[in-house]
């Protein structure tokens, strides 16, 4: 009897495209998937902290008057949350679905990764929300970023809550 | 009476010289590019790339000897145990590092939990450092 040996198709090495971008020094990588639009400071509203201090890091409000006008993104400075001091705000990236936005220094260019590095146990500090796990572009040892540590859902929820009762309470004072 | 002998790695932070267990070292590297991203670990100073592994580098000079501790030129890859896994860590060193054959002496009191015990060499008395405890007591 005659064996046929079947011919495995090699498998599919999954790449995935990233978005580098800088803030001071460092650079970040963030999935293309997970930015709805990249743009600049135009429009962008200060955002005056409310009473969690836990936001400090959203520095502006956007509305995107052309594309979805009734929903207000919150704009985090990169700088601030990865604890590097004050950032020279050049670029925003508008992430997808999350009502949240980050400010970045620029944005340097598009790659791809092939894989995705877990974060190696060593660390155990904010980083391991910050980021999905590291990158090796070239080489250079990049981290990628999860785009729900910027604000999640429930986050972005309370910010709303908290501009809405400022909106109530600046009506009032002015009726 | 034979002495009970273990293997230790001796290397130089400075002026002083500590000891790592040798099974858990595995190389000693020549000076690389650290490479750093922000973080809030305490003692990890960035990471290496080394033949396509990624390994982070725990400064522990930063403990042992203080923030004067003079420049590092060499890493100790060495293995840090995580519960059941282990690590690949680099330990930045400020010279040439030696094997030698020793009785691992127990600690005395007064010191840091970090030190496991004690070499007592030709005319120097040299700590055993736990990665894991000196890790550990940082955070």
């Amino acid at each position: 009897m005659r064996l046929e040996t079947k011919k495995r198709k090699p498998a599919a090495r999954k790449v995935e495209d990233v978005i580098l971008f800088a803030v001071g020094q460092a650079r970040f990588a963030v999935a293309a998937s997970a930015v709805d639009e990249i743009r600049n400071m135009e429009g962008l509203a200060r955002h005056e902290p409310g009473y969690l201090s836990k936001f400090t890091k959203v520095h502006y409000r956007l509305v995107r008057k052309n594309k979805d006008p009734e929903k207000t993104y919150f704009v985090v400075d990169a700088a601030s949350h990865f604890g590097l001091g004050k950032g020279r705000n050049g670029r925003v990236l508008v992430l997808r679905g999350a009502g949240a936005a980050l400010l970045v220094d620029g944005i340097e260019r598009m790659a791809q990764i092939a894989a995705l590095v877990e974060l190696p146990k060593a660390f155990t500090g904010s980083e391991r929300e910050w980021y999905r796990g590291l990158a090796v572009i070239g080489e250079q040892v990049v981290p990628v970023l999860q785009p729900d540590a910027v604000l999640n859902k429930g986050e972005v929820a309370v910010l709303q809550a908290e501009l809405r009762a400022l909106t109530a309470e600046k009506k009032a004072a002015t009726a | 009476m034979m002495r009970d002998e273990m293997k230790f790695v001796l290397f130089p932070l400075g002026k002083k010289r500590f000891a790592l267990p040798a099974p858990k070292v595995t190389e000693l590297a020549q000076p690389d590019t650290l490479q750093s991203f922000p973080h809030a670990t305490p003692l990890i100073s960035g990471v290496l790339l080394r033949r396509g592994k990624i390994i982070p580098v725990l400064d522990v000079a930063q403990v042992v000897i203080g923030p004067d501790a003079p420049v590092r030129r060499f890493y100790l890859i060495a293995n840090r145990v995580f519960g059941r896994a282990t690590e690949l860590t680099a330990i930045p060193v400020t010279g040439e590092c030696e094997l030698t054959a020793s009785e691992l002496l127990p600690r005395t009191g007064q010191l840091p939990p970090y030190v496991i015990g004690l070499l007592s060499l030709r005319d120097e008395i040299v700590e055993v450092l736990s990665l894991e405890k000196l890790a550990g007591e940082a955070a």
